[in-house]
């Protein structure tokens, strides 16, 4: 009676497959999108001026509100005023504002751990902010910025599974379906968590090997 | 202090096994409560209605996201519609009360496996029910699956052939989802877009983001009730037959909540019931 059923799964490897191939398509366009954003608002909101207020409230927002209800706000509630977007969008949208929130404050940690002297030493040389930004600043933030920056993906990947919520038939929305149609809890909820933490696992050892690479810990 | 550690270790482990002791345990002191019937010459072989009649209450599971079906009052906050007044009903014959324990659609089977409650009671086929270890009680209900379509029917479907290359929506492990995965092969659906609930496919319906959405008949018709800009295409799909699940094996009980059916059919409660909820308006 309690014996478990293992080739049901099999046969739904196919859609598993397919579904985990839009599983990490998900997570690659929002962790772009998060990181975009989150540099963006990483760095503006060091420098003090309203603006920066204004993204402090943005992430205060994205991070003090369950990712959930923003989903369901960006595709359901602004499709009832009249902003539609497919759900593709809104998932990307929805994962990389709420990623970039967090982002934004690994940027900002980062940065703030540069050394004064190496903006002084910039200035010195004639660079202007943004030059020195990009080729002195940014640069060495990077290295500090990476552990947390691949743990971001990693979460980013798992908060994925919420979007099944909005119809798009990525690895939990298969999940659920297998179980509705096989009622097969352990094997069908079983079998996902092994693809996800596989799919994790990726990211983790990634994140060792490039600390050995940057060397992190020694600067 | 190492000892200490050790000694708390094994009392939570001896703590947890006891746990689980007391888990079975409370099932298998459902079986004593079977053997009196044995004595009894209408022995039946299991359990099941004997130990309902004990209880003196009929656990029913349902997901209360379905009007007319089930769904909670907006005032009273009570679960109300079709289903729970003929359960009602039927449990009223049986001689035990109903207690209504509402549950995520996707996990009313995995509860009755479980021991959440004693039925299924939720507006369930034979079909969305079919792979569950389970048993089923005479139909209740036919709903017909039909097709619902935007204000105005902007893309002018009129029947299931012309579902060719749009955008169907249907609700998760609900019955429309296999016939829409069905249609997709037959007529060529664009894409079958799976929902956690009816509701989320109409909003979807709404925004012009699908064509169309499938669903049961009534459902329909409690939202044209809500919002006339749908279309309904009342030409029936499919038909489900709607059915009372039980856990496998819980021939006894089934029995006993047949009979009450067919004397709540017969007195003409079902008929004022049916008026009641389902009746489209006219």
């Amino acid at each position: 009676m309690n014996t478990t059923q293992w080739k049901l799964i099999a046969d739904w490897m196919p859609e598993i497959i397919k579904a985990a191939g839009l599983t990490l398509e998900i997570t690659a366009m929002s962790f772009l999108c998060a990181l975009v954003i989150g540099t963006i608002v990483g760095v503006t909101r060091g420098r003090t001026h309203w603006f920066g207020r204004v993204l402090g409230l943005y992430v205060e927002l994205f991070r003090g509100t369950p990712l959930l209800v923003q989903l369901f706000f960006i595709y359901y509630g602004l499709a009832q005023v009249g902003i539609v977007m497919p759900s593709m969008v809104a998932a990307v949208l929805g994962l990389g504002l709420n990623g970039g929130a967090y982002i934004s404050e690994i940027v900002r940690g980062a940065l703030a751990g540069i050394d004064r002297g190496q903006y002084d030493a910039a200035h010195a040389l004639g660079m202007n902010w943004f030059v020195t930004l990009v080729w002195v600043v940014l640069p060495q933030a990077l290295r500090t910025a990476t552990p947390p920056l691949v743990n971001s993906i990693a979460s980013l990947l798992k908060e994925t599974s919420l979007v099944s919520l909005l119809a798009i038939t990525e690895m939990t929305n298969i999940a659920n379906q297998i179980y509705t149609r096989t009622f097969r809890a352990f094997e069908v909820f079983a079998v996902i968590a092994i693809m996800y933490l596989l799919m994790t696992l990726v990211f983790s050892s990634a994140s060792r090997v490039l600390e050995r690479r940057l060397e992190v810990g020694r600067a | 202090m190492r000892t200490k550690k050790v000694i708390a270790l094994l009392l939570v482990v001896a703590m947890a096994s006891l746990a689980l002791v007391g888990c079975s345990g409370g099932k298998t002191a459902e079986k004593p409560a079977a053997t009196p019937t044995a004595e009894e010459p209408v022995a039946t072989t299991d359990g099941s209605l004997q130990a309902i009649k004990d209880k003196g209450t009929l656990v029913v599971g349902l997901a209360p996201f379905y009007a007319p079906f089930e769904s909670t009052n907006e005032k009273t906050k009570e679960i109300e519609g079709f289903d729970v007044d003929l359960m009602n009903a039927i449990t009223a014959k049986m001689g035990v009360k109903a207690e209504y324990k509402p549950a995520e659609w996707q996990a009313l089977l995995g509860g009755l496996e479980k021991g959440d409650h004693d039925v299924i009671f939720s507006a369930m086929s034979k079909k969305e029910a079919a792979e569950g270890n389970v048993e089923f009680s005479d139909v209740y209900y036919n709903l017909d699956d039909i097709i619902i379509t935007a204000k105005g029917n902007p893309k002018s479907i009129q029947g299931k052939a012309d579902l060719k290359d749009k955008v169907v929506g249907v609700q998760l492990g609900s019955g429309s989802e296999p016939l829409a995965d069905s249609l997709k092969k037959e007529v060529g659906i664009k894409e079958v877009k799976k929902y956690k609930l009816t509701q989320d496919a109409m909003n979807d319906l709404k925004a012009c983001r699908i064509d169309a959405v499938i669903a049961g008949y009534t459902f329909a018709v409690e939202q044209t009730r809500k919002d006339p800009s749908f279309v309904v295409l009342t030409e029936p799909l499919a038909s489900a037959e709607l059915v009372g699940i039980f856990k496998k094996g819980s021939t006894s009980l089934v029995e006993e909540f047949n009979k009450a059916l067919a004397e709540v059919k017969a007195d003409g409660t079902y008929d004022q019931l049916v008026e009641k909820w389902l009746a489209l308006g006219k």
